[in-house]
């Protein structure tokens, strides 16, 4: 029969048309829908009334249909991560901005310096080692704060996991700090008597020591909060 | 679906995309649920899917009508009222 084969056919497109709606939608109305759209289609076929137009209409309806929930999925989104949103628009900037440094102004400034005094390359390559490990922890960090905000949209945020992420932003921005401090007084040491002007790469050093201890101490009141919230909320639930 | 479209008097019709979307609306609010009961064994599909109204449901359905009532009421106050001459100068 010429209408059963153009009821599978447009069945099949059906199927296809579903896959649009966001997920829990489709995994829980996928198959009913589908089933109406035949059932109403042979009913069509079985009053003998023209089957082309209607399926058409069934289209444009559940079309529009799929339209409404995903920007009803997206408003939704939205408004969960409203808060977290800015946080998480910030942290990206800041990761942008780092990795445009580390790529492409920090190899030129020190093959430039390398050029200059071939003698004490080695030196200015292990300046370079230092800055991209202290790179690679602050990415760390990074990835760690977007795992917190992660949990808090979750409603995690007194969880062991947001505690572990502090932990580790905590011990970075540590490790950063004293690697820093490190490097000033390593330049510090083989810049004396030589009369070179170190003045700049200090005061940088300096201003990022002084910003891995202020993430430092933030991450640890804030690991602190959660801890007691953590303990307090075991206390209430015994 | 058919029904909807018979009571209007064919001035409503409802698709699969808009009746889905409802239900799941109602799921969500709490106003209707799925049912074990089946309605017609006779000519039940073993896929067909049921569903219920709940007691909240139908509070809200209740409410729903009372406000209609009143809307209606208001209405055929105003008509009544515009249907009787005005004197004035």
């Amino acid at each position: 029969m010429a209408s059963e084969a153009f009821i599978r056919r447009s069945r099949d497109w059906y199927r296809k048309l579903i896959r649009f709606y966001p997920k829990p939608y489709r995994e829980r109305f996928g198959e009913p829908m589908e089933q109406t759209f035949t059932d109403l289609c042979r009913e069509r076929v079985s009053r003998q009334e023209g089957l082309f137009r209607f399926a058409l209409w069934m289209f444009i309806e559940t079309s529009a249909a799929i339209l409404r929930e995903n920007c009803n999925r997206l408003q939704r989104c939205a408004m969960n991560r409203g808060s977290t949103l800015f946080l998480r628009l910030v942290l990206s900037l800041v990761a942008i901005g780092a990795l445009t440094v580390c790529v492409l102004p920090l190899p030129r400034i020190v093959s430039q310096e390398a050029a200059k005094t071939p003698q004490t390359a080695y030196q200015i390559y292990f300046f370079m080692l230092g800055a991209y490990v202290m790179a690679a922890l602050f990415f760390f960090a990074l990835y760690q704060a977007f795992k917190l905000l992660a949990y808090i949209d979750r409603n995690a945020t007194f969880s062991h996991s947001s505690v572990q992420a502090l932990r580790h932003i905590k011990r970075s921005a540590n490790i950063i700090s004293l690697l820093t401090v490190m490097g000033i007084v390593t330049v510090m040491v083989l810049s004396a008597g030589k009369g070179e002007d170190t003045a700049g790469v200090i005061m940088v050093g300096l201003v990022m020591t002084f910003a891995s201890i202020v993430a430092s101490a933030v991450a640890d009141v804030l690991q602190k909060q959660v801890q007691r919230g953590i303990e307090a909320g075991r206390g209430s639930s015994e | 679906m058919r029904m909807v479209e018979e009571e209007s008097h064919g001035k409503v019709k409802m698709g699969p995309g808009t009746l889905y979307g409802s239900l799941g609306r109602m799921m969500e609010a709490g106003l209707i649920r799925e049912s074990d009961r089946k309605v017609d064994p006779e000519l039940d599909d073993e896929r067909r899917v049921y569903y219920k109204i709940t007691a909240l449901g139908e509070a809200a359905l209740a409410a729903e009508l009372e406000r209609y009532r009143e809307v209606v009421a208001v209405a055929r106050r105003k008509q009544r009222a515009s249907s009787v001459p005005a004197y004035g100068i």
